[in-house]
């Protein structure tokens, strides 16, 4: 979970594939500019975590 | 100069997926045509095609085939298997000195298809971000390298329909001149996405699918022929020069002996059997064989009209009164455009090994404008022979002719 991803053989552009597919996966947008801070798994779920969190809050303030 | 000799061979295609299936198939005129269905809410009517079966879960982990495009899925699958075949050890130092010369005409459009589906049709404006890395031409040739820790010279040749004989001829040339010690030299085709068949059916030169019998759809040189049959695979061969093969005791297959490049600088898609002509030469020449020690030519024959006369009229004017007996295993496996070249040297280098040649199938009755031995229906045995020829003319006027001769 903590492993910088390049040390789990994730390079830069196989992040942004990994990143593209969980945007799908979760229905989010990440940042271009934001992802450069996520360096490891953690970072991401949490970040990817934040951005549901921040999408419920929205679909409730809306209803 | 240096000699070149072929060690190794290894296969991915609608015939077999291991040379010598491949050419057991090529003998007992088994078809790996099919007839497709088409898809009509995109204007792709139904059509015949050589389609390999090929699941990528034996060969890839899966994280590894979603960046793979098909046709990189199959130069690696090919490429193992020549190396296996040549059983030339990767552990051992010198890899500097080995390259990759590779051939294919559309690369991985497939992912390029893909991408354009997702902007255009879908409107996500999200095309996946290793579009360009798995859609460029030269991606089979970079994956290959990378597989097998090739540091020489890496190059693709994207000639059309020539692009894996010109990918051979440059490799021969690469070691020939000492630029490189081991090519893993040949091509791959991956191209039946709906886009480009549908683009090849508007072009109106594919075949017609036999009413009786689809896979009987391809027939170069026959009076009822309707056109060329799109196919997909791959085709890896080691070539090696003479020393370094010999220095490892390694089997050598035969010489790559000759190869000629000439242009027709006439049409964009018209063959013209002037520039097939001068290549058969300077492939000759550069043999050193006179046309008489041919044995056996593997034609370019697509099964146009046009291709068939024209190669026809171009192998009399090489050949003269008698040539030797040539036929189109296009019939069987079809039209393979980036990767034909080398999976007909391929066949071409079993009849020169065994002395059968292989057969042009579906030929009941040749157009009376196509006059030559061409070897119908059946294969023939024939006394050992010293040399085959190999004829691949492309969309573009360029023609690649390719030698191999009986090594001693």
């Amino acid at each position: 979970m903590d492993a910088p991803f390049d040390q789990v053989g994730i390079d830069s552009l196989g992040l942004v594939e990994f990143i593209f597919d969980l945007e799908d996966r979760f229905g989010v947008r990440i940042d271009p500019n934001q992802s450069n801070d996520l360096k490891t798994l953690r970072d991401l779920t949490a970040h990817i975590d934040s951005l549901l969190a921040a999408k419920v809050t929205a679909a409730a303030e809306a209803a | 100069m240096r000699r070149v000799v072929v060690t190794g061979a290894g296969i991915v295609s609608p015939l077999g997926s291991d040379p010598d299936s491949f050419f057991a198939n090529l003998l007992a005129a088994r078809s790996g045509i099919r007839l497709l269905p088409g898809e009509p809410e995109v204007g792709l009517e139904p059509l015949v095609a050589g389609v390999v079966d090929f699941d990528p879960a034996p060969h890839f982990a899966r994280p590894q085939a979603k960046q793979l495009d098909r046709i990189s899925q199959f130069s690696l699958v090919a490429g193992r298997q020549a190396l296996q075949n040549a059983e030339l050890a990767l552990n051992e130092t010198g890899r500097e000195r080995f390259g990759v010369s590779w051939g294919t005409g559309l690369g991985g459009i497939h992912a390029v298809e893909d991408a354009y589906i997702s902007v255009y049709r879908d409107k996500t404006g999200r095309p996946r971000p290793l579009t360009v890395v798995m859609g460029m031409t030269n991606a089979a040739a970079g994956h290959l390298s990378m597989e097998f820790g090739l540091r020489g010279p890496t190059q693709t040749l994207s000639n059309a329909c020539a692009s894996s004989g010109m990918a051979l001829g440059e490799a021969m040339h690469s070691i020939r001149h000492g630029y490189a010690d081991v090519m893993l030299a040949g091509g791959a085709e991956a191209l039946l996405t709906p886009g480009t068949m549908r683009a090849w059916q508007m072009m109106g030169t594919l075949a017609t699918p036999d009413t009786a019998d689809p896979a009987r759809s391809c027939k170069p040189f026959a009076a009822d022929r309707s056109g060329l049959v799109l196919a997909e695979g791959a085709v890896a061969l080691v070539l090696e020069s003479e020393d370094h093969a010999r220095a490892r005791g390694a089997n050598i297959l035969a010489e790559l002996a000759g190869y000629g490049s000439a242009s027709d600088a006439s049409h964009l898609s018209k063959p013209d059997a002037d520039g097939q002509v001068r290549a058969m030469h300077l492939a000759l020449r550069d043999a050193g064989l006179n046309p008489d020690a041919i044995g056996y030519i593997n034609a370019h024959g697509t099964a146009t009209e046009v291709g068939d006369i024209a190669e026809t009229e171009a192998l009399r004017r090489v050949f003269g009164a008698t040539p030797p007996p040539v036929s189109s295993t296009k019939a069987l496996h079809g039209h393979l455009m980036g990767a034909a070249g080398a999976i007909e040297f391929l066949a071409s280098l079993y009849a020169l090994r065994q002395g059968i040649l292989p057969p042009t199938a579906h030929l009941d009755q040749a157009d009376p404008r196509c006059d030559l031995d061409y070897i119908a229906n059946t294969p023939r045995n024939v006394a050992p022979i010293e040399a085959v020829l190999s004829n691949s003319f492309a969309f573009g006027g360029s023609n690649a002719v390719l030698v191999a001769r009986r090594y001693r």
